[in-house]
């Protein structure tokens, strides 16, 4: 038998091809699969977001006492996590993820805007930080830098991290690095200072730390200054 | 990258069309593996050459005296050659009241001896059994009920490693197990391409016609096949006939011998080039490119791999320093990545082709009565494999191309492109 008959080779042609293909509509099953979970929470949390704000806004009397903060805080840096996807899934889904990570850098800067606001109006004492990298491939230290940034995060509650994929053409993005100046990949913003390099963790808890000085001692400066005043009222 | 990820995935559906079609033509024909006895057993002789094979050369000729044969139809001839220094004709004297023929020759290498015995067979049928391997009692007879017509000119046995030692011998044991399989799948296709030294029985007539073995050929094996393919002869396989070879186990041997194996393949497909004609059917359209498409696979895999993984490992120290050896937050994020990452096409695809491998060990396993069984490290045994077989191959076609002389046994070679284009130049001048 030197010769195989060809209806034998397209039916094995016709297995080796469904087997194939299987592989292919296997993965597009899992990769559409994640996507829609992606969508679904990216919704969920806008939707936190929404009640977030206006919550604040309704409560116009003391808005400082506001619900549902922590857990909206918490479920967008579980978001941050689930973003992970390789080359051929990012290209061959490219118009899908990019409006995903759209909506989720808009919801991140909406809760940083909001965070501004607590910080001014409730006296917290949030500290964000801006990130920005490229997963494009030529951010080699991008992936340090985001390990690093969660290590912070992890022993310092109250920062709050925002990162930004520089590459999207989503113009909220553009815009923030225009008030920044971001040129570089990995770049950070702390206290609306721009970092433009790789920050290890020591140099990212120097900054924190001489922000907290800074800010207790304005604390300070300002209870003196009250204590002045009033002593410039008990003593006319 | 692009053509790369085209490349890998042309790469797993030529696996898996490969996998599909030899499982499906050896579940099609296994129907035929149990063969009827002749009522009359052929005569055949055994050969068995020796060079310094003193510590094993016993057991083998021993297993020979044990094969469950008619005593009258089985010649056995043992062939010392090449003045063995550790006594290995004296042990061989000791069986000759036992039956066996022992002789000495002077020249050197398998194929003399051989060629030798050859003259000294009075049987039908003629095979060699290496000094270092040894046959189950009832090989024999399983390799001769498979000369079932007259264009079969040899039967292969299943050959297989003994009790493997260490980490290269496991790793062997895989290598060969896939091999008794495609063996009979190859028999199915008539596109068997190598007859092993050891106890691959032929039809004497075939040397009295074609000339015996090559003995200035490094791969003697692989000729005689190839040979009695060109003259459009049969090579069948007794997949249930175990012979057992004791092969090297440490790298520098068994490497020595893979090169000279690898080497000699090249060889021999340029010697007999014209079975790649169409007009040889599947051996030249499938069986033979698909050997050289398997190597071409097996060397982009494991060197696209290892330049990843190289990658990783200068750069991987740089990553550690910038997150301040902070290890535990480098492995949660890796662990992250792994369960929120979905996996690809080629890493999905890999699960069939894995399915695929474990389809033939079993069926190899089960067929050929082997004991051992392989457990489901063979995965490991079989990805080290694809590194090592690249590395030999490389090795291999570096020779071929910048070699100068190899001494393998006996056989000297120096079939290198480097001295061919030497010895043009040195006729050049002359001229």
């Amino acid at each position: 038998m030197r010769e195989v008959s060809t209806p034998k080779l397209i039916g094995i042609f016709a297995i080796t091809t469904l087997i194939f293909l299987s592989g292919f509509m296997f993965a597009r099953f899992l990769t559409d699969t994640k996507l829609s979970d992606l969508d679904n929470s990216i919704n969920d949390i806008a939707l936190q977001t929404a009640s977030v704000e206006t919550e604040y806004n309704l409560l116009l009397e003391n808005p400082c006492i506001y619900g549902g903060f922590a857990k909206l805080t918490s479920s967008l840096g579980e978001f941050t996590d689930k973003l992970v996807f390789n080359d051929a899934q990012r290209q061959q889904n490219q118009d899908k993820i990019e409006s995903i990570k759209d909506n989720y850098f808009l919801l991140e800067t909406r809760h940083w805007i909001f965070v501004q606001k607590l910080n001014s109006e409730c006296k917290t004492n949030f500290t964000p930080i801006l990130y920005f990298y490229s997963d494009a491939g030529d951010c080699e230290v991008c992936k340090a830098q985001g390990i690093v940034l969660s290590t912070i995060k992890q022993d310092h509650p109250d920062t709050m991290i925002y990162s930004f994929d520089v590459n999207t053409d989503y113009s909220l993005v553009g815009t923030i690095k225009q008030i920044y100046g971001v040129k570089a990949v990995p770049s950070i913003v702390i206290n609306d200072k721009l970092y433009g390099q790789f920050m290890n963790q020591d140099d990212i808890e120097k900054i924190l730390k001489r922000q907290k000085v800074n800010s207790t001692s304005e604390q300070d400066n300002s209870e003196g200054q009250q204590l002045n005043d009033s002593s410039v009222v008990l003593n006319p | 990258m692009e053509w790369l990820n085209w490349l890998a995935l042309a790469g797993i559906y030529i696996s898996l069309f490969a996998g599909t079609f030899f499982i499906y033509i050896f579940l099609e024909n296994r129907k035929n593996l149990v063969l009827e006895e002749p009522k009359e057993w052929p005569s055949v002789t055994i050969a068995i050459p020796a060079y310094n094979d003193a510590e094993t050369v016993g057991k083998t000729i021993e297993s020979v005296l044990a094969l469950d044969y008619p005593k009258d139809k089985l010649q056995i001839l043992a062939v010392e050659n090449n003045n063995s220094t550790d006594g290995t004709y004296e042990v061989m004297k000791k069986y000759a009241d036992k039956g066996v023929e022992v002789y000495t020759i002077p020249q050197g290498g398998k194929g003399p001896a051989l060629n030798f015995a050859i003259t000294k067979a009075r049987g039908e049928f003629f095979g060699g059994l290496d000094a270092d391997s040894f046959a189950e009692p009832d090989a024999l007879k399983k390799i001769v009920c498979r000369f079932t017509a007259e264009d079969i000119a040899a039967v292969t046995p299943a050959l297989k490693v003994y009790k493997p030692k260490n980490f290269l011998g496991r790793i062997q044991q895989i290598e060969y197990m896939t091999g008794v399989f495609l063996r009979k799948v190859f028999d199915y296709l008539d596109s068997i391409h190598v007859t092993p030294g050891p106890l691959t029985v032929y039809r004497k007539s075939f040397f009295d016609k074609y000339g015996g073995y090559d003995e200035h050929n490094i791969t003697e094996d692989l000729e005689i096949a190839m040979r009695i393919q060109s003259k459009n002869l049969r090579i069948k396989n007794a997949i249930d006939a175990n012979v057992y070879a004791d092969n090297p186990e440490t790298w520098a041997p068994l490497s020595k011998q893979r090169v000279r194996w690898y080497l000699g393949f090249i060889e021999n497909i340029i010697k007999y080039k014209e079975l790649l004609h169409p007009k040889y059917g599947v051996l030249a359209v499938y069986i033979l490119p698909m050997a050289f498409i398997s190597v071409f696979l097996a060397m982009l895999f494991s060197t696209y791999s290892m330049y990843r993984i190289g990658l990783q490992i200068v750069t991987y120290p740089f990553f550690l320093r910038s997150i301040g050896f902070n290890i535990v937050a480098a492995l949660s994020n890796g662990f992250s990545q792994l369960i929120q990452g979905v996996p690809d096409v080629k890493t999905i695809l890999a699960i069939p082709l894995i399915l695929f491998s474990f389809t033939m060990l079993y069926l190899a396993n089960t067929h050929s009565k082997e004991k051992a069984h392989v457990g489901i490290f063979f995965i490991a045994y079989a990805v080290a494999y694809i590194y090592i077989f690249s590395i030999w191959w490389i090795m291999a076609i570096g020779y071929k191309l910048f070699g100068r002389k190899l001494k393998f046994g006996g056989t000297i070679w120096e079939n290198s492109l480097l001295n061919y284009l030497l010895n043009r130049g040195r006729q050049d001048a002359r001229g």
